[in-house]
């Protein structure tokens, strides 16, 4: 197990540079100077060359990319354009309110779509099995943006319960996690309903009720279990969409977090902010990419990996 | 029966979503028909009415003494010499003062200099400045530290303050509290340009990295000190403890970002924000109607306008926009009261000369009262009776996209086909900032304003014959040797009957031969709560927070 975590951790070095040649060559593909946009409308020629010289972007592509990796090897992912500071603490100081937003959704959200999708499964056809899929199609068809807003009318300024943005305590969290969970829910509640119904027509489990093995033990540990591989895939998946695309949530609520950081670095054209977040999403799929795979060796013992 | 159970659970469930999703719809159908309602008759007027009536019965007090002003976007930095920005203005000009500054009515009153006065020649400036004042470094104000912003200016090109001081000769230190400004030939702007020549200790600017220790601490004489600060969340300043003036009596000054805006609306309903800016005009009948609410409504200086390529050839090599008859012929077919009503829901101003009437030396032209017949006259007049296909550059934003597709409309009166080309203000930047013989721009839907509310500044460098891009934004190429000349003259006058009547000249020609669609001026609308005290306001609605305080 060590060496296969180990042997998948080597592996995401070239993939790493890959992504990084990627996104440098594609930032500034993109129409848009950022001296330009720094100094603002009243500038003068000379004022917007002074900023280009200072910002470095008057040396050949190759060398900036140079620069950059040789710089990011240490660990220095450079200064951001637009506020002077380093990109490792930007990214960092946004990094803690998203990542707390994709935990306040995940506390809820794959629970509550497992164990919906799980008992429409074993419900099939009947009411509770409509209910509960009509329940997943409405989370999955909300637009998250249109979810917060009504949200926000309605636990904020007509009840008055819950702050409508900010991120000060457990308090501000309720509503945006509301938003960041529901389409993980309803996602997990197909999945795993479509999953569970595929296992429930396995061989094994017909054996395990052939002998006479209790219902709730064949559902948990014979159906269940199994189901969740498929299951296990998609959260990944989702998990990583979350943590980059957290931006619609980010702007409804007014937290500062990595999507806005990065919206607001691409308008900027605030290239080494934008270099380093997304290069910090890369490693984020990777990783998560990577949990996924271990959990399956958990769930089901069948699989190794030496 | 159990099938019939199951259609029976479906029918009920589809009829509950049905319900759901109508309450909403109603909802939103009612809010629209509220807003369309209220467009008639909302304006300026009634709802600066209702403020005195509002204030009058409010007893309403605040739960704290924290004072929360939502702002569509963040500072772009903290050092008051490297942002360039309104927002970022907005911000520091909290923390840091100038020699002088303007009040609401557009007079330049004193701040940390008292007297002022001009030499003969117009040459020499000196200020006499007020004693006693350390900056939040505890550092103490006086003339050198006045020159050691000029100094810092001098030697750091990629600073804004460059702009400021690029006219000056030399700064002398006459003694601790008197200093004399320099410039090389006189300029009828100095004295609007000095409200922007913000005065930080001379202490924190000789740092060896002065950017990032302002960044993370402020160093000015103001008001507000900085306390904390979330790069894209929220800016948190306290009083100045020390503050020379009368200051503020709130604990604490925070601007918080709120980028959407329907959620700025719902921070000032619930409280959270205390003031909020930007309200966007489709959103003020929301919180118009609301007894702890007050809405205040100025004039922006920001001008609105499309510019035309004088220049540009069509297929045939005719160039329609080289006809002064076709460019009038576009602002007679254009109608700037509908605009302001369309577009701005009735928050806007026609248009009376080439830039707002907040702006030093304005001068009021004749209108252009949308007249068809005439426009098509002109057109004929010109051999364009047949019109012909433009684009126009606009930036991707709702507002103005929809303000470009009002020009659209309104020029197809006189068959001009205006093709949109939306963009992202960056990419629409490097676009637009492309020499002539480069260029692809026709047509510009773009704005302008300038923050030191000088003629200069709203004109020349969108208008002057010296200022083709990329030496400024005259993308119409519009290069008129009388008007470039009054502009160069007046600018270096001192008696300022001959700078208005200079300025007036200019905004007639420009007026009267069109290189631009002229289109309005908009609003700034700001809201508040009923228990904010204290709220002073610069020319165009720009809010001062100096003496802010809360009903307790």
């Amino acid at each position: 197990m060590g060496r296969y975590v180990a042997r998948r951790l080597l592996e995401t070095i070239p993939l790493m540079i890959i992504i990084s040649i990627v996104v440098f060559m594609f930032i500034h593909l993109i129409p848009g100077d950022p001296a330009r946009t720094l100094a603002g409308v009243e500038a003068t020629p000379e004022e917007i060359a002074a900023i280009r010289e200072e910002l470095g972007l008057n040396d050949p592509l190759i060398v900036q990319y140079f620069n950059w990796v040789k710089d990011a090897l240490r660990g220095d992912l450079g200064r951001s354009f637009k506020s002077n500071l380093p990109v490792t603490e930007l990214i960092w100081s946004r990094f803690q309110f998203t990542i707390q937003l994709v935990f306040a959704g995940l506390i809820w959200a794959p629970f509550v779509g497992i164990f919906i999708g799980v008992m429409c499964a074993i419900k099939r056809g009947t009411w509770v099995d409509l209910g509960g899929m009509l329940f997943a199609i409405c989370g999955l068809s909300a637009p998250g943006f249109w979810l917060g807003l009504m949200g926000i009318q309605f636990f904020s300024v007509k009840l008055g319960w819950l702050p409508s943005g900010g991120l000060e305590s457990i308090k501000h969290l309720i509503l945006p996690s509301m938003v960041m969970g529901t389409g993980i829910m309803a996602t997990l509640a197909r999945y795993s309903r479509s999953s569970m119904l595929e296992t429930l027509r396995e061989d094994y489990v017909r054996t395990a009720r052939a002998k006479g093995q209790r219902e709730q033990i064949v559902m948990f540990r014979h159906a269940f279990m199994n189901s969740l591989i498929q299951v296990v895939t998609i959260l990944g998946l989702q998990i990583g969409g979350l943590l980059s695309g957290s931006v619609l949530t980010e702007t409804i609520f007014s937290i500062p977090g990595m999507g806005r950081l990065l919206t607001d670095s691409i308008a900027y054209r605030d290239y080494p902010a934008i270099q380093g977040i997304l290069l910090i999403f890369a490693l984020q799929y990777v990783l998560i990419n990577l949990i996924v795979d271990v959990l399956y060796g958990v769930i089901n013992p069948k699989i190794r990996y030496d | 029966m159990k099938k019939k159970l199951v259609s029976l659970a479906l029918v009920s469930a589809m009829a509950l979503s049905v319900t759901a999703c109508g309450g909403g719809a109603t909802e939103t159908t009612a809010a629209a028909t509220t807003a369309a309602a209220e467009t008639t008759t909302a304006d300026a007027a009634s709802v600066a009415a209702s403020k005195e009536a509002k204030v009058e019965a409010s007893t309403a007090k605040s739960a704290d003494n924290d004072i929360v002003i939502a702002l569509q976007a963040d500072a772009t930095h903290l050092d008051p010499h490297v942002s360039s920005n309104g927002i970022s203005n907005q911000i520091t000009n909290e923390m840091y003062e100038c020699l002088l500054a303007f009040d609401e009515d557009t007079n330049v009153v004193p701040a940390l200099a008292k007297e002022w006065s001009v030499s003969e020649d117009g040459k020499s400036y000196t200020f006499i400045l007020n004693e006693g004042i350390t900056f939040h470094d505890g550092e103490p104000f006086n003339a050198e530290a006045v020159k050691a912003v000029y100094e810092r200016g001098l030697a750091d090109d990629s600073l804004t303050l460059k702009r400021t001081i690029a006219t000056w000769e030399g700064v002398t230190v006459d003694s601790e509290y008197q200093v004399t400004i320099h410039l090389t030939e006189p300029n009828n702007t100095f004295i609007n340009k000095i409200t922007q020549f913000r005065i930080v200790s001379p202490k924190a600017m000789a740092m060896e990295n002065a950017s990032d220790y302002l960044a993370k601490n402020s160093a000015g004489t103001g008001p507000f000190k900085l306390s904390e600060r979330v790069d894209g969340g929220y800016t948190k300043m306290v009083p100045n403890e020390n503050y020379w003036r009368e200051g503020s009596t709130v604990d604490s000054l925070t601007f918080q970002v709120v980028p959407e805006d329907a959620a700025r609306i719902a921070m000032l309903q619930t409280g959270e924000a205390d003031i909020i800016t930007p309200v966007p005009v489709t959103d003020v009948s929301l919180i118009e109607n609301d007894e702890s609410i007050i809405i205040d409504v100025a004039p922006a200086t920001t001008y609105r306008y499309v510019t035309l390529n004088t220049e540009w050839a069509l297929p045939d090599g005719r160039k329609p926009f080289a006809d002064k008859r076709v460019r009038q012929a576009c602002n007679w077919a254009f109608d700037s009261e509908a605009y302001a009503k369309v577009v701005f829901n009735g928050y806007a101003k026609a248009p009376t000369s080439i830039f707002s009437d907040s702006i030093y030396y304005y001068a009021e032209q004749t209108p252009y009262t949308a007249d068809v017949e005439k426009a098509k006259a002109l057109m004929e007049e010109a051999g364009f009776a047949d019109g012909f296909d433009v684009e126009i550059v606009v930036d991707n934003t709702t507002i103005e996209q929809k303000g470009a597709t009002f020009v659209q409309q309104q020029l197809s009166q006189i068959g001009i086909n205006v093709i949109l080309l939306p963009n992202e203000s960056t990419a629409n930047a490097e676009k637009t900032s492309a020499p002539l013989e480069e260029t692809t721009v026709q047509m510009w839907y773009v704005n302008w304003s300038s923050g030191s509310y000088e003629a200069d500044g709203s004109m020349r460098n969108i208008l002057h014959g010296e200022k083709f891009p990329p030496n400024g934004y005259n993308t119409a190429f519009w290069n008129n040797a009388e008007f470039n000349q009054l502009l160069d003259d007046a600018l270096k006058m001192s008696d300022t009957n001959e700078i208005a009547e200079a300025y007036a000249k200019a905004q007639a020609i420009a007026w009267e031969e069109c290189p631009w669609i002229f289109l309005g001026n908009d609003n700034t609308i700001n809201a508040y709560k009923t228990y904010v005290t204290g709220l002073q306001y610069k020319p165009g609605g720009t809010m001062v927070f100096r003496t802010i305080g809360l009903e307790q």
